[in-house]
């Protein structure tokens, strides 16, 4: 190659470098675009938003079916397969929806056990406790304060002395006593249900301390969130 | 004044008394639209080549869209331009439109018939000049 031939040849990839388009980074944009849909509640509204445009082409075609517009292309699987995908889409949604409604109140859930505890014992004749637990007490009494839909049900007996009516009264105070303890530590009142059952079977006249005791018997609610949706 | 033209006098005085301002309206539209859809079918008509010719190439290919494309454009270009004058000379008498796609350019995949009858050959896909939205 001539020298005279290098000048015009180094100018000319001079000017094709200078021209050059210069490529911008777009993984931060599109992290960010990404970030936007993530998590239960973005894949919630990405999905709707694909229901919506599907929704939106079948029922275009809808129109067109309707008016005989565009008779010659047959549009009908297209916008069957639409509304189908549609729906699945929206199903999606729904799912998505209920495990962001699990994640952000889960706490709420109640995932402990029963609490079955006898807290009160009574003397012959007695509706005030000579020994109660009032640890037990104050523990069941705060869960309930804490879980307002939860509830608990009081019950009470008494031994075989004395008459059966009697007997029956007697158990319906001791039960209440424990009533008032456990809304003075917070539960509810609505969240209590006395049971009152009176003398326990056993040998007439027979004082029996396992007979004359106050029990507490917690149950928790089978919450789940959208029981009708299934998750998998 | 005859009792015969006293009577007609009458009869078509009662008849514009019923008709309603709305349904004067609705005729003057329907009037001035067959016109219209009347003198564009006249004087484009002949956009029915190109249209045939795009649309079955885009279907086909491009020796079907320049062969079968232009003869089916040639017949749907006199048919669009015959029913123009048709709509036109028929405009004062309303009727349900004559050509549909009412102009040319409307709905542009759409494969034109008249009197709801069509021609055989047609594309069955959307063309690049309209997606059916």
């Amino acid at each position: 190659m001539k020298k005279y031939h290098y000048l015009p040849l180094a100018t000319l990839i001079l000017f094709l470098t200078a021209c050059a388009t210069p490529r911008i980074d777009t993984e931060d944009l599109k992290a960010e675009i990404k970030s936007a849909r993530s998590g239960h509640y973005g894949q919630a509204i990405l999905h709707q938003e694909l229901s919506e445009e599907d929704l939106e082409v079948a029922n275009t075609i809808l129109g067109h079916l309707e008016k005989n517009h565009y008779w010659n292309i047959n549009e009908k699987q297209k916008a069957l397969d639409a509304a189908k995908s549609a729906a699945r889409h929206r199903l999606e949604s729904e799912k998505e929806m209920c495990l962001w409604l699990t994640e952000v109140h889960s706490q709420n859930h109640h995932k402990g056990e029963a609490i079955h505890d006898t807290v009160a014992y009574f003397k012959t004749g007695s509706s005030v406790p000579f020994k109660t637990k009032d640890e037990s007490i104050s523990k069941v009494a705060s869960w309930l304060k804490a879980h307002p839909d939860a509830t608990a049900t009081v019950t009470a007996s008494t031994d075989t002395v004395g008459k059966p009516a009697y007997n029956q009264d007697l158990s319906e105070k001791r039960a209440n006593a424990l009533v008032q303890r456990l809304v003075a530590n917070g539960a509810r009142p609505n969240q209590l249900t006395v049971k009152a059952i009176g003398e326990v079977a056993g040998i007439d006249n027979t004082p029996h301390q396992e007979s004359r005791v106050a029990i507490v018997i917690t149950s928790h609610p089978n919450y789940i969130d959208c029981p009708n949706v299934k998750l998998k | 004044m005859s009792k015969n033209q006293i009577l007609a006098a009458c009869v078509l005085t009662c008849t514009l008394m019923m008709t309603s301002t709305v349904q004067a309206e609705s005729y003057l539209t329907g009037f001035t639209n067959k016109i219209s859809q009347g003198i564009a079918n006249i004087a484009f008509g002949f956009i029915e080549i190109p249209k045939n010719i795009i649309n079955i190439t885009n279907d086909q290919n491009i020796f079907v869209g320049m062969t079968w494309g232009a003869v089916r454009g040639v017949v749907h270009g006199v048919s669009r331009t015959l029913v123009g004058g048709a709509e036109f000379l028929t405009s004062p008498i309303p009727t349900s439109e004559f050509a549909s796609p009412a102009y040319v350019w409307d709905r542009f995949s759409e494969d034109s018939r008249y009197f709801d009858l069509y021609y055989p050959g047609y594309w069955t896909n959307y063309g690049p000049l309209d997606d059916g939205k």
